[in-house]
């Protein structure tokens, strides 16, 4: 049985898009793209599929949580670029509608989700 | 016999906000859709940062209780990558038959939801009748018929005595013969057919580029399927190829469905007799350092995706991408220029997952009104009532 | 069970809020003529004002509180509450996620509790005759059960070391073990039924019996001290 083979790479924000045109030519598939928060310092991860079956995890560190829509080379990335702006507040320089909380939420992180509702408290 | 309005139309409590699926109106043809899918928002990659690694799987595993072996499959074989341990032969074998068991039943629940919301409701008792084979056999091999507890790290906790290999082959006979009947029953019925073909299609480009997974794209003529890519299971030792249609339309995705049921009947057979050996695991682990990895399942709606960034004793990143979630985008396209009497044959036909797709919020921009609609209301024309 | 076939008409109400979607299947499995129900004609309503009785499954999140709340002010006074699986009974295994606003009595008066995980579909016609009809309740046919299924403890005293290896194992935190007072109580309203605690068990003191009917009126009623506690 074969195993998966993962990579796992950092990339800077400014090479980010040249790097996924790059890859987008040479048929990969983007399979996700999520977000992550280690200490004080946010991330974007975009997670590819290559034409020979290797797994890619691409991660951007992003300096004031600023970040460049991808959906101009990979079509698919649009929901998930909403999911992660609307769970991390993360910015794309562009208007978009929230997807998991309510409408009413004035700041769109998951951090901030009981406060911003009525201010209940929680059962945990 | 009992009533058959069923709980489709009751799924959801909100009868007045925004659906899960919107649709704008003008001029009688759809010119617009959008999502709101927050209804049923667990918090569950944050609360997998708060368990250890041997309570993690019954945590993910109740993700959904139509694949639940799915998703407890790829979150195994993520810790397995990260700590670097490999399942043993047997345990791979009965993981791929628990697999194809909940593809049968997940198929069939689909075809009965289907056929009913398109108000063909023989055709749905029998799905559902039929579906309690599977299930059955489900509880004989692990305790439960839905979230069966059988994941462990390089292992599995139950095993498939020979004696119940008896049973299972015999069953799987009754359930060929039972779909071979709807396979029939179906493809014989004009008017169910006419409600589905030629609707809602998605040509090979479009469904490359916004990178739809499962039958969805099987559909449309893409040959993706992960069991193929001799990683999980033990489809390597088996001889398959994933079953494709050209046109991905409504029907074709019916029909491929259909087909993966009687299919995953002959990869189980095929697997059978389960070699000998040992099948448990351990259910305590830990990693030494730091680790991202993945792990990936062919769940019944297509690639389930998890992405674990391992700390020592708990996950410090939990990613988790069903398929249902990369489907959803292929709806705008299928749905564009339509009549919005197609638009649950659509919806139902990427196979979302269930209590989501019962309604939609239709948003008439000529008469500039929005109203939540059953999809029955909709296949019987009733959408235009005040 | 009673030969009569003039049926008795129980007009149901399901609202989903948020779980797994797996004790709604099985309600939906239920009404299947596999499941025989005699003697109600289970009829599922389409509005609340056409409650009997309300079946909820799903725990109350931050996102359709407040249209649960909607929803149930509209049904009629004399409904009865289910509350189905044990994600609406305590928060199942999503207990202390930031969206959970809280358990489904934190809102309404449950008037039946089913525990499980998933429920069994039995269980929700057993404990419906006892709601509905509780001087004519009755138990319907038994099923055919595996020898693996798991249903209510067993706690063979006697092997039981207080070690509370179990309770530390427990992924809801439904066991309570108190090593001085030598008392071991699980919540069926919280466990999971995932055989966790079995496996760990260092004397073999935990098994699971074939006990499906743990349905009850009251919430404390749902710990139990393990139904068989004699040893094998």
């Amino acid at each position: 049985m074969a195993k998966e083979k993962v990579f796992n790479e950092s990339i800077d924000r400014e090479k980010v898009l040249e790097r996924l045109k790059k890859e987008k030519k040479e048929r990969s598939r983007l399979i996700d793209l999520s977000g992550d928060k280690r200490g004080d310092s946010y991330f974007i991860v975009y997670h590819l599929e290559r034409e020979n079956g290797e797994i890619f995890n691409l991660e951007v560190e992003l300096k004031d949580k600023k970040a460049e829509r991808a959906i101009s080379i990979f079509e698919n990335a649009d929901l998930y670029e909403r999911e992660c702006r609307e769970m991390y507040g993360l910015e794309f320089g562009e208007e978009m509608k929230n997807l998991f909380l309510p409408s009413g939420a004035k700041e769109p992180t998951v951090e901030k989700l009981r406060e911003v509702i009525e201010g209940g408290e929680s059962n945990a | 016999m009992h009533n058959l309005q069923i709980p489709l139309g009751s799924y959801h409590p909100l009868m007045k906000d925004p659906e899960h699926f919107k649709i704008y109106l003008q001029d009688g043809k759809i010119v617009d859709t959008d999502l709101f899918i927050g209804y049923n928002h667990r918090g569950i990659e944050k609360l997998a940062e708060m368990k250890t690694y041997d309570k993690l799987p019954y945590l993910i595993e109740r993700i959904c209780g139509i694949c639940s072996n799915a998703h407890s499959s790829a979150i195994s074989r993520a810790v397995e990558n990260a700590a670097g341990i490999e399942p043993n032969k047997k345990a791979r074998y009965i993981r791929s038959v628990v697999a194809e068991l909940e593809r049968i039943q997940s198929h069939l629940l689909w075809f009965g939801t289907q056929s009913h919301s398109l108000g063909f409701d023989e055709l749905f008792k029998d799905s559902l009748t039929c579906r309690e084979h599977p299930l059955d056999l489900l509880e004989k091999i692990s305790g439960s018929r839905i979230h069966y507890g059988l994941s462990e790290f390089g292992g599995t906790k139950k095993d498939i005595t020979p004696e119940k290999q008896g049973v299972l082959k015999k069953e799987l006979g009754e359930i060929r013969a039972l779909t071979e009947a709807m396979k029939e029953d179906f493809s014989s019925n004009e008017q169910y057919t006419h409600k589905l073909e030629n609707i809602g299609v998605l040509s090979k480009k479009k469904a490359g580029e916004i990178g739809v997974v499962g039958p969805v794209a099987k559909a449309s003529g893409i040959n993706l399927d992960m069991r193929l890519n001799g990683v999980n299971g033990a489809y390597s030792e088996i001889d398959f190829e994933a079953i494709t249609r050209k046109k991905g339309d409504c029907l074709s995705r019916t029909e491929v469905r259909l087909d993966d049921i009687i299919q995953s009947i002959e990869i189980i057979e095929q697997l059978l007799p389960i070699p000998k050996g040992k099948h448990r695991g351990k259910g305590r682990i830990e990693i030494d350092e730091p680790i991202k990895t993945i792990g990936r399942a062919e769940a019944p709606r297509g690639e389930n995706f998890h992405y674990l960034h391992a700390g020592k004793k708990k996950p410090l990143r939990l990613r988790i991408r069903p398929p249902t979630y990369a489907n959803f985008m292929c709806l705008h396209e299928m749905a564009m220029n339509g009549k919005i009497a197609d638009a649950p044959a659509i919806v139902i036909s990427i196979d979302p997952c269930f209590n989501c797709t019962d309604r939609m919020c239709v948003i008439d921009l000529d008469e500039n009104t929005e109203k939540v609609r059953t999809f029955h209301e909709i296949v019987e024309g009733k959408d235009k009532d005040a | 069970m009673p030969e009569d076939t003039s049926k008795r008409e129980v007009w149901i109400y399901h609202i989903n809020t948020s779980g797994c979607n797996g004790c709604d299947i099985e309600l939906l499995a239920s009404i299947l003529e596999k499941y025989d129900s005699r003697p109600f004609d289970i009829k599922v309503a389409n509005y609340p004002e056409e409650a009997e009785v309300v079946m909820i499954t799903g725990h109350i999140n931050w996102n359709n509180m407040n249209a649960v709340k909607e929803e149930m002010n509209k049904t009629p006074k004399h409904r009865k509450i289910m509350a189905l699986g044990n994600c609406g009974i305590s928060g199942g295994v999503f207990k202390g996620s930031y969206n959970e606003a809280g358990p489904i009595d934190k809102l309404e008066e449950v008037d039946m509790y089913i525990p499980g995980c998933p429920v069994k579909p039995e269980a929700i016609l057993n404990a419906l005759s006892e709601l509905v009809d509780p001087e004519n309740s009755f138990k319907l046919r038994e099923p055919k059960l595996s020898e693996n299924y798991r249903g209510e403890h067993n706690h063979y005293q006697e092997k039981c070391i207080y070690c509370g290896e179990c309770a530390r194992s427990c992924p809801s935190n439904a066991i309570k073990v108190d090593r001085e007072k030598k008392e071991w109580a699980v919540d069926l309203g919280k466990c999971l039924f995932c055989g966790r605690c079995e496996e760990v068990c260092p004397t073999d003191a935990i098994s699971f019996s074939n006990n499906f009917d743990m349905y009850k009126k009251e919430r404390e009623a749902l710990w139990s001290k393990g139904k068989n506690n004699e040893s094998k």
